[in-house]
């Protein structure tokens, strides 16, 4: 009954839209539902199939009344075949299982990405205009330029090749 | 006593080394090193610019 009472509380349409679930992820649930309501179906059209057979009726219309008494024995005898769930309520659980792990984690690695789109924000919120930046921001934002200047510094480099040509000095000599 | 004479411009001597040092210290130590990363960055920036337009 509970998971009945889950089914009619789903809102799939909500789920498909504002989830943000991959493709691959919305044609199975699509496929899920699907089969679930088959067999919603299938088992409601079975439950209204009457389950008794009118003995009486045939035998009152049938003169061979020993094929209506072999069939009663083999009706009486008949025992539906019992199947044995647990293995796939097992399955069931196991998948449960293995798609909660996912979602959870999914839901960290969301968590992760929100954070860093948040510094991201913030970082923009609460940039400078390119003139007011100072060489310790821009260094700051690329570290691998402080690493050059100081492998330059150890070579005994002091000048940037080239730097002279393109933007000039202020020697006067 | 002349033969003490080189000895009166013994603190010149040290003070002309001390602040010798201590300037090569500085230019090499705060002064060219951040020329250095100015132009690292002026060139640096002027490649980003160049390569956005």
């Amino acid at each position: 009954m509970a998971s009945k009472a889950a089914s009619v509380a789903v809102d799939f349409s909500r789920i498909y839209t504002s989830l943000g679930l991959g493709k691959e992820t919305i044609a199975s649930l699509q496929a899920f539902r699907k089969r679930h309501n088959e067999a919603q179906r299938l088992a409601h059209q079975y439950n209204n199939q009457p389950t008794t057979v009118d003995f009486a009726h045939y035998r009152s219309i049938l003169k061979n009344q020993a094929i209506i008494d072999e069939a009663e024995k083999v009706l009486k005898e008949f025992k539906p075949v019992t199947y044995d769930v647990n293995a796939h309520v097992k399955a069931i659980e196991t998948f449960e299982a293995k798609a909660v792990a996912k979602a959870k984690e999914t839901e960290e690695k969301i968590d992760v990405e929100l954070k860093e789109l948040q510094a991201t924000l913030a970082n923009i919120e609460q940039s400078r205009p390119f003139e007011q930046l100072t060489l310790d921001d821009v260094a700051k934002a690329h570290p691998r330029i402080i690493e050059t200047v100081e492998t330059m510094l150890k070579k005994g480099k002091w000048t940037v090749p080239g730097y002279k040509e393109k933007f000039g000095d202020l020697n006067v000599m | 006593m002349p033969q003490l004479i080189p000895f009166f411009f013994l603190n010149q001597i040290v003070i002309t080394f001390v602040i010798l040092f201590s300037v090569i210290y500085i230019l090499s130590k705060y002064v060219l090193p951040s020329s250095l990363l100015t132009q690292v960055l002026r060139t640096y920036i002027t490649k980003l610019s160049k390569k956005n337009v």
